[in-house]
């Protein structure tokens, strides 16, 4: 019984992929994937990702601060920057849990004072804001949506909110994702896989392809045509509209997350990096199908509050392809910084409809969206 | 191993949902996509063009000769060129998606303020979308019917910033024609020929022509029809509270003809029959086609409630409004009894899935 269900098991399992023709799946005898995200040593999980929960609700936390500033509310830039570093373990007073973990150190490096920035920037407007400056070209201040809400933007039109946490998307769980936890240093061969610490029960590259599917934000349920009951979060939640539209989207990142995970306890390591380039990939193409899913918005938009808010998360999402990895990527950071110029100019009060239509027409030929560009 | 066979079979449907398994593919949709395509669509675009160009060569031949004939004849022109648009409006895919066209050229009502800053100052760029709502036939309106014809030639005239103002009439009328002719050539089989891209994808997934077809069919019915035109003016996003001024012409009064006009480009979408009203293979057909001639009827007797709703009504719809307002939100619910049909009813039996969705909530 128990040979039959298995062979029925595989057999099926092949026909899918041969019949759907998802993405490349290596299928390997040793390597069975699992139907949700859970693995277990000596019947006991061997899964672990609470640090990067807790980044990703920190950054929740830390965007509810700013949505402050975007209702009228003046904003503290020393609580805004002690939540980035984590100060005291509660964001300095500021978090509703505690946490050795921050989002400002595993932030890409070299951007770190972006992020600072862009925090410093929305706590001094949103004194203006405030006091009810209304934002115009030139000037940051408060505008009102088509919701009837406001939104706090700089001087170019750029919210603070969309900046800050979908820039964070990228150059946090993004960059930490496809280049530190899916590379060699965290999943390649000098990585501890044979030991197991019996406190933790997970082997050290076990646990970074963890801390990779932690950051994705996905229910362990999480699939195609998703109905689970716990809500996915920041790049699932996008991945889960856009998974009817790019058919089987979802599925691409769990089946190879969930894939990999396997081949990792069946120290089967080919099929363990071709699911790591599968996620580099499926993720690029997330954060482009979002960009173009917001320029479509703005093009059709026709409140300026609803226009620079859709804005600001078109060139978030386009900025964080920026942070795709090295090895495994369609556009350098000096290619992305290019098509952002073209597209907006540094300041999102003067775009066109036609700088839009070639920023679309960019990502979706270079994505190979250009099906579904139109309706994302 | 018995008990494995059914098993495939289930977890292939399920997972692929292969054409095969579905009714709606008995039905061949390539003559009613070339129908659509040729004979409504590009019809409708060529006369949306006709119309623009017609209100260029008004407005052309009011700035050389600027008397208040030739400031009538623009009137005149944008009244037409106005109700040509709403022949093409609800076809927002493809080369109008492109270029947004529904929305550069239409989105009312027109910031009045933004339009006269803009001639005060000497600065504009249509192009730009912080323009969105200070350009195309709103912007028309507002500049040629919120006045007396009186007074507005005054404007034009002798006024301060009469020059800057003749440019901004100028200028959108430029835009409205430039947007329409690119929109033309990207369909011309002669040019970008998107009609056969258009045709030849004959399936019913979100690509296709019958996909897309049902989408901005909804897409547009719903927001920019019936709630754009009507339900928005009579407050049904407003706790009942009116906003006639929201009406779409709302200057030149002739918002209930406009959405005549667009409703009857939604039938044509759904009938695919002729400018002329020639009977051509539309979605009727299709329905009908796959055995499901009864929703078919049920989608045509609405249609017919509406247009009966929309006829009991008149112009200035912003009168009828405050007048009327009962009778208009009755039309309101007979456009929402359509879109059940048209939405729910009608793409599960087509197997096509809706695929728009309304703005994010964050």
């Amino acid at each position: 019984m128990r040979n039959t269900f298995a062979l029925s098991f595989s057999i099926s399992a092949l026909l899918f992929t041969a019949a759907c023709e998802k993405s490349e799946v290596v299928s390997n005898n040793s390597v069975v994937t699992p139907p949700t995200y859970s693995f277990e040593r000596n019947g006991q999980s061997s899964v672990s990702y609470s640090g990067q929960t807790d980044r990703i609700n920190q950054l929740e936390e830390l965007k509810a601060v700013l949505v402050k500033a975007d209702g009228g509310e003046s904003v503290s830039e020393s609580d805004l920057l002690a939540m980035f570093e984590n100060t005291n373990g509660d964001g300095g007073g500021n978090f509703s849990f505690t946490s050795t973990k921050q989002l400002k150190n595993k932030t890409f490096d070299l951007d770190q004072t972006y992020f600072e920035d862009i925090l410093k920037n929305a706590a001094a407007a949103s004194v203006e804001g405030n006091k009810g400056t209304q934002a115009a070209d030139g000037t940051a201040g408060l505008i009102t949506r088509s919701n009837s809400n406001t939104i706090l933007v700089d001087e170019n039109g750029f919210e603070f909110t969309q900046m800050f946490e979908k820039g964070l998307m990228g150059a946090t769980f993004y960059y930490q994702t496809v280049n530190v936890y899916l590379s060699d240093s965290k999943i390649g061969p000098t990585v501890n896989n044979s030991v197991v610490d019996p406190a933790k029960n997970f082997t050290d590259m076990e646990h970074h392809w963890d801390e990779a599917f932690g950051y994705f934000g996905a229910p362990v349920d999480f699939d195609s045509d998703y109905r689970g009951l716990e809500s996915p979060r920041f790049w699932a939640k996008y991945c889960n509209s856009y998974d009817s539209k790019i058919t089987g989207l979802n599925a691409d990142f769990m089946d190879a997350f969930k894939t990999g995970r396997a081949a990792i306890i069946a120290n089967e390591h080919d099929v363990k990096f071709a699911n790591a380039a599968d996620i580099q990939d499926a993720y690029e193409v997330l954060a482009a199908a979002c960009a173009i899913h917001y320029a479509n918005q703005a093009k059709s938009s026709t409140n300026q509050g609803d226009i620079l808010h859709v804005l600001s998360e078109c060139y978030a999402f386009t900025r964080a392809l920026r942070y795709s990895n090295p090895d495994n990527r369609e556009l350098t950071p000096a290619e992305v910084e290019t098509l952002l110029t073209s597209a907006f100019g540094g300041n999102l009060w003067t775009v066109t409809t036609s700088q839009l239509d070639d920023l679309i027409n960019t990502l979706s030929t270079t994505y190979n969206l250009e099906s579904v560009k139109d309706i994302l | 191993m018995r008990f494995s066979l059914p098993f495939f079979g289930i977890l292939f449907l399920v997972s692929c949902q292969k054409e095969g398994s579905n009714p709606a593919n008995s039905f061949d949709r390539g003559p009613m996509i070339e129908n659509m395509g040729s004979s409504v669509i590009l019809p409708s675009y060529e006369a949306a063009l006709k119309a623009s160009s017609d209100l260029r060569e008004a407005v052309v031949q009011f700035i050389t000769q600027s008397n208040i004939t030739n400031l009538e004849a623009v009137r005149t022109a944008q009244a037409l060129a106005y109700a040509e648009f709403q022949k093409v409006s609800p076809y927002e895919f493809g080369p109008a998606q492109s270029v947004a066209l529904r929305g550069s050229l239409n989105t009312y009502p027109s910031d009045t303020a933004k339009v006269e800053n803009a001639i005060a100052t000497n600065v504009w760029d249509l192009e730009q979308l912080q323009f969105g709502d200070a350009r195309g036939f709103p912007a028309l309106d507002a500049l040629l019917f919120a006045n007396s014809l009186q007074e507005t030639f005054i404007q034009f005239t002798s006024a301060p910033n009469a020059e800057n103002r003749k440019r901004f009439l100028d200028d959108v009328s430029k835009h409205i024609h430039q947007k329409l002719e690119t929109v033309y050539l990207q369909w011309s089989p002669g040019n970008g020929d998107y009609l056969a891209t258009f045709t030849n994808n004959k399936g019913t997934d979100v690509g296709s022509g019958t996909g897309m077809l049902v989408n901005t069919l909804n897409q547009h019915f719903e927001r920019f029809l019936r709630d754009g035109k009507i339900g928005i003016p009579v407050g049904v996003r407003s706790l009942g509270i009116p906003l006639p001024e929201k009406c779409e012409g709302y200057f030149q009064g002739m918002s209930l003809s406009l959405a005549k006009e667009n409703m009857r480009a939604i039938e044509r979408m759904y009938n695919g029959n002729s400018l002329d009203n020639f009977n051509g293979i539309g979605l009727d057909n299709h329905l009908v086609g796959i055995g499901a001639a009864d929703l078919d009827n049920r989608i045509k007797t609405q249609i017919d409630n509406v247009f009966l709703g929309l006829e009991s009504l008149s112009d200035p719809l912003s009168e009828n409004i405050i007048g009327n307002q009962t009778q208009v939100e009755s039309v309101y619910s007979e456009m929402q009894k359509l879109v059940i049909l048209f939405k729910v009813d009608m793409p599960s039996r087509l197997g096509v899935l809706i695929t728009y969705q309304d703005n994010d909530g964050d």
